[in-house]
């Protein structure tokens, strides 16, 4: 069969990214400029500044694609774009970029979910087995879902209130941490012990999730202490939050597996990134003797490429979008 | 003799201008009034517009843009889909603002122009067709009887004076906001 070459955007949140993905699974190029330096000035992601940076970011992230792939836009097979969830008005750029290079080359239009992206982020590390559960842990989403096949997604539970990358991103401004929060509650939480008794999340069967307890929880431990006139220990408090947090999704995560019975087990989304929560996971799925596939670091924070795995199966569908096509920020998985 | 063809993308505020030029003449236009959704129609409009001029994509030559300031969102999907089909297709790309349109297309030359926006208006003072000083924006509900609104669209004017267009690159146009963003650092 003929190679397939996806051009793909990706522009949902604060990174500008471009990608040439092959078949699927292979990365011939991914070109990201993240704003991660200017938004961290603000304590986080601000949307309007967001929107202005991509428009001035996005032809250099393109040339830079290009110039190091040597690639030529005639070649590709089709362009992908993050059409949602994310945020509108950065959505908005990507999504006119790609519709201008498929107007201009004549390649079909792709329009990938964001959330399915950071699943099929898991085949360019390796290949995909099904039914597998996949697990997603971002700064907006907490779901499992169990997947019988190539996009095909049955929602068993999610989160009730905060996704477990806001409760880290909230936790870690009360701390007065920079953002992004996730990466820098784990950096703190190396050093820490877990001696803060904090409340336990959602003890029950059900396979949703709640962090906004946990939450609440810290924000009154916090203040308690400053009235008291004692100093918090920002490293054992970090690690007892990130601890309670992860064991809470790996324990819904273990219910999920005893409930499907399935062999495969995929985690997606920016909070894969975290060493504390992909050794939990590794550690439950051996016990189960089950086939875990977790991203690349550098596939576990938004990218283009993992926009490009998620297209592939589109493309063999022949699923294209026209030159109508707009942001959807709600967008849900099905 | 060579033939330019130029493609002009207003979409700074509700309504989505798209043109056409063979060398300085209006060879077509269409105009989408009221559109709330700028990414739905633009591309689709620059599509039509194009086909049935029977004007190949490639043989584009120049592309004019207008910069705002204007609807953020709006400016932005014009601005966007300049650049790229100006890096693209490696043709030169001329900016605008809204205010030089807005005096372009007067029959007259008032000494200062406004660009009506939901809670103020833009403005600038002129002198023959061009800005003197700069674009500024005031919050208010009353219009100054001394700034001059203008409503009319003289697509035709566009490449008569040429001099009023600013040359320049594709990865440097960008949107003109002259808002300043209301967040505090931390």
């Amino acid at each position: 069969m003929k190679d397939i070459f996806i051009l793909a955007i990706e522009s949902s949140c604060d990174e500008t990214s471009m990608a040439i993905v092959k078949n699927g699974n292979e990365v011939i190029g991914l070109s990201t400029n993240t704003q991660i330096p200017i938004h961290e000035l603000y304590g986080g992601v601000v949307p309007e500044l967001a929107s202005r940076m991509h428009t001035e970011n996005v032809l250099y992230v393109l040339d830079d694609l290009l110039k190091k792939t040597n690639f030529k836009l005639e070649n590709i097979d089709a362009v992908a774009v993050t059409c949602g969830p994310g945020l509108t008005g950065s959505l908005l750029i990507g999504i006119e970029a790609a519709k201008v290079i498929s107007y201009l080359y004549n390649k079909p239009l792709i329009a990938v979910n964001h959330i399915i992206g950071h699943i099929y982020a898991n085949a360019l590390t390796k290949k995909l087995n099904f039914p597998a559960l996949a697990l997603i842990v971002s700064g907006g989403h907490t779901n499992l879902v169990y997947m019988k096949d190539n996009y095909k997604f049955e929602i068993l539970g999610g989160t009730l209130d905060d996704a477990i990358g806001e409760a880290f991103d909230k936790v870690a401004r009360v701390l007065d941490l920079k953002y992004p929060g996730g990466p820098n509650i784990e950096k703190l939480a190396k050093n820490g012990k877990t001696t803060y008794k904090l409340p336990i999340p959602m003890n029950n069967q059900s396979m949703d999730f709640s962090f906004s307890g946990l939450k609440s929880g810290i924000i009154n431990l916090v203040h308690n202490e400053i009235q008291r006139g004692n100093e918090i220990n920002k490293e054992d408090l970090a690690c007892s939050f990130q601890n309670i947090a992860v064991d809470e999704v790996v324990r819904k995560l273990e219910i999920a597996i005893n409930k499907t019975k399935v062999s495969n087990v995929i985690v997606a989304g920016g909070v894969s990134a975290n060493t504390y929560l992909r050794d939990k996971i590794t550690e439950l799925t051996k016990k189960y003797n089950i086939n875990l596939g977790i991203p690349d670091l550098n596939y576990c924070t938004d990218n283009a490429a993992m926009i490009g795995a998620a297209a592939y199966y589109l493309y063999l569908k022949k699923d294209f979008s026209d030159l109508n096509l707009q942001p959807q920020p709600n967008k849900s998985l099905n | 003799m060579i033939m330019m063809f130029t493609l002009f993308i207003d979409t700074h505020f509700k309504d989505v201008i798209i043109s056409l030029y063979k060398n300085e003449n209006l060879l077509d236009f269409i105009i989408e009034k009221n559109v709330n959704t700028t990414s739905q129609v633009t591309m689709p409009i620059i599509e039509k517009i194009l086909e049935r001029n029977n004007c190949n994509k490639k043989d584009l030559n120049r592309i004019v843009v207008c910069i705002g300031p204007g609807s953020f969102t709006g400016v932005r999907v014009g601005v966007t889909i300049a650049k790229l089909l100006s890096y693209l297709l490696n043709i030169p790309i001329y900016t605008i603002t809204s205010l030089e349109l807005a005096a372009l297309y007067d029959n007259y030359n008032h000494e200062e122009y406004g660009i009506i926006e939901n809670n103020g208006l833009f403005k600038a003072k002129f002198k023959n067709k061009k800005i003197i000083g700069s674009i500024q924006y005031e919050k208010t509900q009353n219009i100054p009887e001394n700034i001059f609104i203008n409503s009319n669209i003289v697509l035709s004017k566009l490449l008569v004076n040429f001099s009023i267009l600013k040359k320049s690159s594709s990865f440097l146009v960008n949107p003109l906001y002259i808002k300043e963003l209301n967040i505090n650092k931390k």
